[in-house]
């Protein structure tokens, strides 16, 4: 016999409070870890939206940038518009590259209901777009009748290139000209036509909602984001500023999260100091008549603690699993509660995310482990044998 | 009474404890010497404090004041601590309600002193033992489904797997009929006689306290007659 067959004799005698305490410590790691994994998951989502956009700036009309950014990268509607003399202006200065327009807005399938976006944009457009990697993908000209096609809608309308896109969004059919490459992104699920065109089709002449821009020197954001902003009425934002803002943001709520997590950690702490103090009450009596046979306080912490450690490892490596498995749906709530969030998986599992809840857990035995450990101490052979003689 | 080489030695021990507002004089200047292989039966009423003194040389309990020699060391005083190790050299122990652990097997319980010890690697003597008391029929069953007697003996075998000099057993028969109670008897005759252990007992019944080499009798806290 060893302390480990001990301490699995003692868990088996009480074995709902033993399954009752592995559930509980299993939901505060599925929590804990769930928000770990999407903490991590939703920056990398944000930050590959964000490079997929492939620009270092984007200028958009007054307004809150970084609410027009989101629409940009998701598909929304924007109020304010730019003129095509603000966009000429900001393609002629020296220190841009690159000028994109960008005209978005939503469209709707007549039958099915199902939203999706149109942008209007220059053949251009496509070479600021990393995932694309398309070096074909052009329009036979700016006002052409024709559409590249995300590669989730293409499957959902059973389109390939040379294809027709029929009059269901709008009122015109568009040819499709390239299907793009799943990037995992929003790009996935919309229609990219010739600015014009789309103009034309959403009835904004000379408009646009933003521009894209690629700097000559992408080094020397500062000096061009004060150059741009004299343009009047055009707000600059850098992409850099975006991503930091919006996980600002994400961070204020993932903040109010986690002291509720924290809060769950503290009840489960408690859970298990009293699930342990009442293991110990149980057994007060053979524990004095242990220390009659020789046992130390240490030794019989020792015993507890492999119980505490079992349980607390139990739960740990069930609620990380639970979480793996349940994360689909989690992610589903997540959209639901954050409007915006990025595409893509949103759940990120690193070594360190899986190691920080490990180590987590065992500070949480630890922690838990203190006041049963004073308790056992204070324990007296006489005392524990006279209770039950007397 | 002072022997010559007494193994244990007790000197005006007193021992008082709070019961509400009340002073219990349970211990009043006892004196006692004990030799190596005695079979001491404890005898005396309840509250005679044959308990208390019991549970004073086991070093279950402290003495308020006196001096006490285990061997050649006092130990009156020492603290819990310590006297888990003298626990684990000197005693064994014996009580009326067993003590045993339910979750754990026959085997199991008579192990424990060799764990808390270290001493896993005597593992040999456990079978030792259960032949002893004729018990190795009944390795893996649980204290559950033993009768009282057999029950007393596990408890036996788990006081003395550790070789212990001295076997401390507070009333081992008042739970048992008397044909176990005379079985329970005639092993520690066996323990003393073959093994030398010394064995302190304290019992309500005359018979079974003459099969003891010596027997002291207590009244009121003091050692009425020795």
């Amino acid at each position: 016999m060893n302390y480990l067959s001990l301490a699995t004799a003692n868990m088996k005698r009480r074995k709902w409070r033993t399954f009752f305490t592995i559930v509980g410590i299993t939901a505060i790691v599925m929590a804990f870890f769930s928000l770990a994994t999407f903490s991590q998951g939703y920056q990398n989502a944000l930050r590959k939206e964000f490079t997929s956009l492939g620009i270092q700036m984007l200028a958009v009309p007054k307004g809150c940038p970084y609410e027009m950014t989101i629409h940009i990268l998701h598909g929304g509607h924007i109020e304010q518009s730019l003129t095509m003399d603000q966009f000429h202006q900001v393609q002629s200065h020296p220190s841009v590259l690159i000028a994109s327009p960008i005209l978005l807005e939503k469209v709707v399938h007549k039958n099915t209901q199902m939203e999706t976006v149109l942008y209007g944009v220059y053949s251009d457009f496509a070479l600021l777009k990393p995932l694309w990697s398309m070096n074909q993908l052009s329009f036979s000209h700016e006002e052409a009748n024709e559409c590249w096609i995300g590669s989730n809608l293409a499957k959902t309308l059973s389109l390939k290139t040379g294809d027709t896109l029929p009059s269901v969004y709008f009122d015109q059919e568009l040819q499709v000209v390239g299907i793009l490459p799943q990037t995992r992104t929003a790009d996935d699920q919309f229609i990219f036509a010739p600015l014009h065109t789309v103009q034309k089709i959403l009835d904004h002449p000379q408009q646009v909602k933003a521009i894209g821009i690629q700097l000559v020197d992408g080094e020397k954001v500062g000096p061009a984001i004060e150059a741009l902003s004299k343009i009047p009425d055009v707000q600059i934002v850098s992409y850099r500023q975006a991503e930091y803002t919006l996980n600002d943001l994400v961070q204020s709520t993932r903040n109010l999260v986690q002291i509720a997590i924290w809060f769950i950690v503290l009840m489960g702490v408690i859970g298990i100091v009293n699930t342990l103090m009442m293991a110990i009450e149980d057994r007060r009596k053979e524990m004095g008549m242990m220390k009659a046979l020789g046992a130390t306080s240490l030794q019989l912490s020792y015993g507890i603690g492999i119980e505490v450690f079992f349980i607390i490892l139990s739960g740990c490596g069930l609620g990380m699993i639970l979480s793996w498995i349940l994360n689909k749906g989690i992610e589903n709530l997540l959209r639901l509660l954050v409007s915006n969030a990025p595409t893509g998986t949103l759940s990120f599992y690193s070594f360190s995310t899986i190691v920080s809840t490990v180590v987590l857990c065992i500070i949480l035995g630890l922690v838990a482990s203190i006041i049963p450990y004073i308790t056992i101490q204070k324990i007296s052979p006489l005392e524990a044998i006279q209770d039950e003689e007397g | 009474m002072k022997k010559a080489n007494p193994i244990i030695s007790l000197h005006g021990i007193n021992k008082n404890y709070h019961r509400g507002n009340e002073i219990v004089h349970a211990l009043q200047g006892v004196d006692i010497a004990i030799e190596k292989g005695d079979f001491i039966a404890f005898m005396g009423a309840s509250g005679s404090g044959k308990s208390t003194l019991l549970n004073i040389i086991g070093g279950l309990d402290q003495c308020t004041s006196g001096s006490y020699f285990l061997d050649t060391q006092e130990v009156a005083k020492i603290p819990e601590k310590k006297w888990i190790y003298l626990r684990r050299k000197w005693f064994g122990y014996v009580f009326q309600a067993f003590h045993l652990i339910p979750t754990l097997t026959v085997k199991e319980n008579i192990e424990l002193p060799l764990l808390f010890a270290g001493k896993q690697q005597l593992g040999g003597r456990i079978q030792d033992t259960l032949v002893e008391i004729g018990l190795d029929h009944r390795v893996d069953h649980l204290p559950s489904q033993l009768s009282g007697g057999e029950m007393q003996r596990t408890a036996i075998a788990r006081a003395i797997v550790h070789n212990p000099p001295i076997l401390i057993a507070d009333e081992p028969t008042g739970n048992l009929d008397s044909d176990n109670a005379d079985i329970i008897f005639r092993l520690f005759q066996t323990l003393n006689q073959k093994h030398n252990i010394t064995i302190l007992c304290a019992t309500h019944d005359a018979q079974l306290a003459k099969q003891c080499s010596r027997i002291v009798h207590m009244k009121d806290g003091i050692i009425w007659e020795d």
